[in-house]
């Protein structure tokens, strides 16, 4: 008697073993960005005193990087449903696009960086406004620059892990290695960046507005 | 798999909203409580758009969808857990 069925089609529709493996990796990734999300905020509600939103942190800024993820998500979909089509040139400029939006992205976040690291007069008054000494917001100057710097700083690595991801993947375009019937590595690689903006919206309530 | 085009577009718009609401929500003064639900309830309703719309998780079948929902629990178990020790100061 052999009425095996495919397990793909049981449980998980017409999902591949890669779409599959590509959640699987999402849900273990989530979990180690929601221990350090937890953690940060145990140490915020144990701290004695914590930052006004906005007071050091440029939500201004911040809120246009968010907008940023949010239309390299939609170029990323837009990418997806173009080679749905055989679209070729749709693919690769909604893929390069994306990477562009990723990489405009890590060059605001390595100027905020850069701008805490160097310091300056202004930035030391914000400090002192908010009870810090010195005029540089380094990850040593407290425990809130340590809480801001590890989260978006790992958030950062993930943001540069899509850029080299989503260039492999433009490449392979270039050489047409995508069709409307083979377009399951593509797909993998939008979850992964989708995932990026997901989480990017939490890191950007928890530590930026409250 | 269908063209989604006006959906994604819409999606987007939505998510930037949302997002301006957030920045406005900050410099209006509301109330320390009501702002952090508001905020947090937007951040929610934020990652269910991507999760549901981009991610394509509205198309995957329940048994997919429950399989990702379940770490949500556990990280919540984690939270209390993180709670529970700060009563002793992070001490045993």
């Amino acid at each position: 008697m052999d009425q095996a069925i495919p397990m793909n089609k049981t449980f998980f529709g017409t999902a591949t073993t890669g779409k599959l493996g590509m959640w699987l990796f999402i849900i273990m990734d989530g979990l180690t960005f929601g221990a350090i999300i937890i953690g940060g905020l145990g140490f915020r509600i144990s701290a004695a005193s914590w930052p006004v939103a906005g007071s050091i942190l440029d939500v201004q800024l911040t809120a246009f990087n968010t907008f940023l993820l949010i239309c390299s998500s939609f170029t990323m979909v837009m990418a997806l449903n173009s080679i749905v089509k055989d679209d070729q040139k749709g693919l690769v400029k909604y893929l390069a696009l994306t990477i562009a939006g990723g990489v405009i992205f890590l060059g605001i976040q390595a100027w905020e960086y850069s701008h805490f690291i160097i310091g300056s007069e202004h930035l030391g008054k914000q400090l002192a406004a908010a009870g810090f000494f010195g005029s540089q917001f380094l990850p040593t100057t407290s425990i809130y620059s340590s809480v801001f710097y590890v989260t978006t700083m790992f958030h950062g690595l993930h943001v540069l892990s899509g850029v080299i991801y989503l260039s492999v993947i433009l490449s392979m375009a270039l050489k047409q290695k995508f069709t409307s019937s083979n377009y399951d590595r593509l797909e993998i690689a939008g979850l992964f960046w989708h995932f990026i903006d997901l989480v990017w919206i939490l890191v950007f309530t928890i530590i930026y507005l409250i | 798999m269908e063209d989604h085009r006006k959906t994604y577009f819409w999606n987007a718009i939505g998510l930037a909203f949302l997002t301006i609401i957030e920045v406005w929500a900050i410099g209006v003064g509301l109330p320390r409580t009501g702002l952090i639900v508001l905020l947090l309830s937007i951040t929610v309703t934020k990652i269910m758009l991507v999760a549901l719309v981009y991610m394509h998780l509205r198309y995957e079948t329940k048994t997919l969808r429950r399989l990702i929902a379940l770490p949500i629990p556990l990280a919540l178990f984690f939270l209390w857990g993180v709670m529970y020790d700060m009563a002793f100061d992070w001490t045993l």
